[in-house]
């Protein structure tokens, strides 16, 4: 049987961050979570009320130095940090980035909560009041969860309004380098506490001024996620913009050719005219038209934005020479946005332009385009001859000697497009053929 | 040794495309026959069962693709590439699984393109590994190709084949090495898939038949490589 004591006082402390991970869990809700998802919440709220449990009765009941017992205070701060990540990780699908940023989220709602909790009671302490919030009393402890609810509630309901998606796109150092500081700032405040304050004053004071930092750390935790979220969205502009450009620069290309074409129709309408176009009018005729299908090809392959970036393509490989085939059903890429099409065509497309335009002999620049559906997966298939050597890097991404702010989103949004959509994208050299699939899986409807 | 058709009604191009092939083929050291048909009908006719079929996409009778689905009713294996003056009429080429299709006028370098690419596919679908398990009720000879899967049961193997299952003593780990790791992947501890029977991919499961198998998390990221160039192969 728990004594009463036992049971008010020293039970709080042991579940309360349990009852914050839980609340957290709850409203961290982004979707990934992975199977059996209440079971895991409830193994790590076990685990982590185990892990406090230990602590707590190791610092409060063996050590006796008041010193040795603040170190095991806030070396508690370190371990409930790590709970937190490992408790993120357990229960969602989630990157590294996030689960650190969810561990110190987690951390520093943990400590609002309990720093309110204290200043209340410290204040009520100084005043004298007896009962309700008095430490070890049945109704105090009750009150501290009450808080710790309230508080943790607010909290993660509050960063689920403010930030839009969880820093996932942050490098993982900067999140490690955030814990680095937060967390041992944390463990220094929580020593402090411990040691320096004897007096009743100074004790209410320290849960004051703990009690701030810890909103301002908040504040500021949700202010990285913002503008985590903020970068993101800047890099998919420029990917956007600098796709706008290369789209402004083909159709240029394209008025050009065509304008060549122009002129080069009138001289031949000029032939026809002519006293020997006459006699040989038929024949005239079919080199006109022969000279006009490239250009009065209509592709429809489904889509209608696939349409129009292999139109657009279709005219530019004409241009330069280059030997372009494509078998492609459009309407399996009816899930994509227009966006998402025109960024993954566009980006594989112009990459094997680059290259097969880099190959002197005009009949070895051939570009393959192939898409396919199996078991609920869609395979795009980019095939290109090269001249040279590419060199795959260990990330996949090729390696190559080009310079410059545009260089290497391509691939990049091809990457990023396919991990969205479940899949992945591999590269490959053979025997002078570079390929370049792309494997994704709609969404079941 | 090769059996080649070349269909295509007009009897000039087909010449020309013949002889770029044979050239091809005497380059590459490959014995081969070349057939020229003028008609889709002609080459329905005939019962031949060509490894590569080079089909002219506008023809008078029955054309290109028509040919094809019939090519295709027949035999899946053969490998289908359209000759074509204007690249969109090739579009629906993935509807009769094409391997690729070249314009006219064929090069050189675009035969050898496509040839290359023909070429490995019939090496592929040849290296069809044989197998001889020894099973209590004797052993049995299997091709690669006819497992679906491979499961560790109670200290034991179970094949998983499409002729049945056969128990057998032995460690998976000696199994996947002699499997070709293009096709076969493990998709946890006890399991090795076969690439080619895999239905359907999901975050943490696959699907071969109506059989479900768990993707454990250290395999997930292999397998998904593997397959994603297993089915960039197939195409």
């Amino acid at each position: 049987m728990i004594s009463n004591q036992l049971w008010v006082g020293a039970v709080d402390h042991r579940i309360s961050a349990a009852i914050v991970l839980f609340v957290l869990m709850l409203a961290l809700n982004t979707g990934k979570k992975r199977s059996l998802f209440f079971l895991r919440a409830g193994a790590s709220m076990a685990v982590m009320c185990l892990c406090s449990w230990l602590l707590r009765s190791l610092s409060d009941e063996w050590i006796q130095n008041v010193y040795v017992q603040a170190l095991c205070y806030s070396a508690q701060i370190m371990v409930l940090h790590l709970l937190f990540v490992g408790g993120s990780f357990f229960c969602y699908r989630a990157n590294q980035a996030e689960a650190w940023y969810n561990g110190l989220l987690g951390l520093t709602i943990l400590k609002i909560a309990w720093n309110a909790f204290k200043t209340g009671s410290s204040l009520m302490v100084i005043n004298d009041l007896d009962a309700p919030w008095g430490q070890y009393s049945v109704a105090g402890s009750l009150m501290s969860y009450l808080v710790y609810l309230s508080v943790g509630l607010l909290l993660s309901f509050l960063y689920k309004k403010l930030v839009r998606e969880p820093p996932y796109h942050a490098p993982v150092r900067l999140m490690t380098m955030l814990t680095a500081v937060f967390v041992p700032l944390q463990m220094v405040l929580e020593f402090c506490g411990h040691v320096f304050t004897a007096d009743k004053n100074a004790l209410f004071l320290y849960y004051l001024c703990a009690l701030l930092y810890t909103v301002l750390n908040y504040a500021a935790l949700l202010m990285i996620a913002e503008l985590d979220s903020f970068r993101h969205e800047n890099r998919t502009m420029h990917d956007f913009i600098s796709n706008k450009m290369r789209y402004y620069e083909m159709s240029h290309e394209g008025i050009v050719s065509l304008q060549t074409k122009c002129h080069d129709l009138k001289h031949q309408i000029r032939a026809i005219r002519s006293e020997a176009g006459k006699a040989r009018f038929d024949e005239y005729l079919n080199e006109l038209e022969d000279s006009i299908n490239e250009y009065s090809t209509v592709i429809e392959c489904g889509n209608q934005t696939v349409d129009i970036v292999l139109t657009e393509k279709n005219i530019l490989c004409y241009s330069n020479h280059v030997k372009y085939s494509y078998m492609i059903d459009g309407s399996l890429f009816n899930f994509l946005t227009e966006r998402e099409i025109y960024s993954l065509f566009g980006n594989a497309l112009d990459n094997a332009l680059e290259a097969v335009t880099k190959i002197e002999d005009p009949e070895k620049r051939m570009i393959t385009l192939k898409s396919n559906s199996r078991g609920g997966m869609i395979v795009l298939q980019v095939e290109n001859t090269f001249a040279g050597d590419v060199s795959l890097t260990d990330n996949a991404l090729p390696h190559t000697t080009k310079t410059g702010s545009g260089h290497g989103f391509g691939l990049r949004s091809i990457q990023r497009i396919a991990e969205k959509h479940g899949g992945t994208m591999t590269l490959r050299t053979e025997e002078g053929v570079f390929r370049l699939t792309v494997v994704m899986q709609p969404q079941d409807a | 040794m090769l059996l080649i058709a070349v269909v295509d009604d007009d009897a000039k191009d087909a010449a020309l495309l013949k002889e770029q092939v044979e050239n091809y083929c005497k380059m590459s050291d490959h014995a081969v026959m070349i057939n020229v048909f003028h008609d889709g009908l002609d080459l329905i006719r005939s019962t031949e069962n060509h490894d590569i079929v080079f089909l002219d996409i506008q023809m008078g009778k029955l054309d290109g693709l028509e040919t094809a689905r019939f090519i295709r009713k027949i035999n899946k294996d053969t490998i289908l590439i359209f000759v074509t003056n204007m690249a969109q009429f090739a579009i629906k080429g993935y509807e009769v699984d094409a391997l690729d299709f070249i314009l006219k006028p064929p090069t050189m370098a675009s035969i050898t393109y496509v040839m290359d690419k023909a070429m490995k596919r019939l090496d592929g679908g040849m290296t069809k590994a044989q197998f001889s398990l020894k099973t209590s009720e004797g052993t049995i000879s299997l091709s690669s190709n006819e497992i679906a899967y491979v499961e560790v049961f109670d200290h034991n193997l179970v094949y998983h084949t499409t002729r049945g299952e056969y128990t057998v003593r032995g460690r998976l780990g000696d199994v996947i090495e002699k499997l070709n790791p293009d096709h076969f992947v493990m998709c946890n501890r006890s399991f090795i898939v076969n690439l080619r029977h895999v239905s359907n991919v999901k975050a943490d499961y696959l699907m071969i038949g109506d059989m479900r198998i768990s993707i454990s998390k250290s395999h997930r990221k292999e397998l998904m490589k593997r397959f994603s160039s297993f089915l960039g192969d197939s195409l």
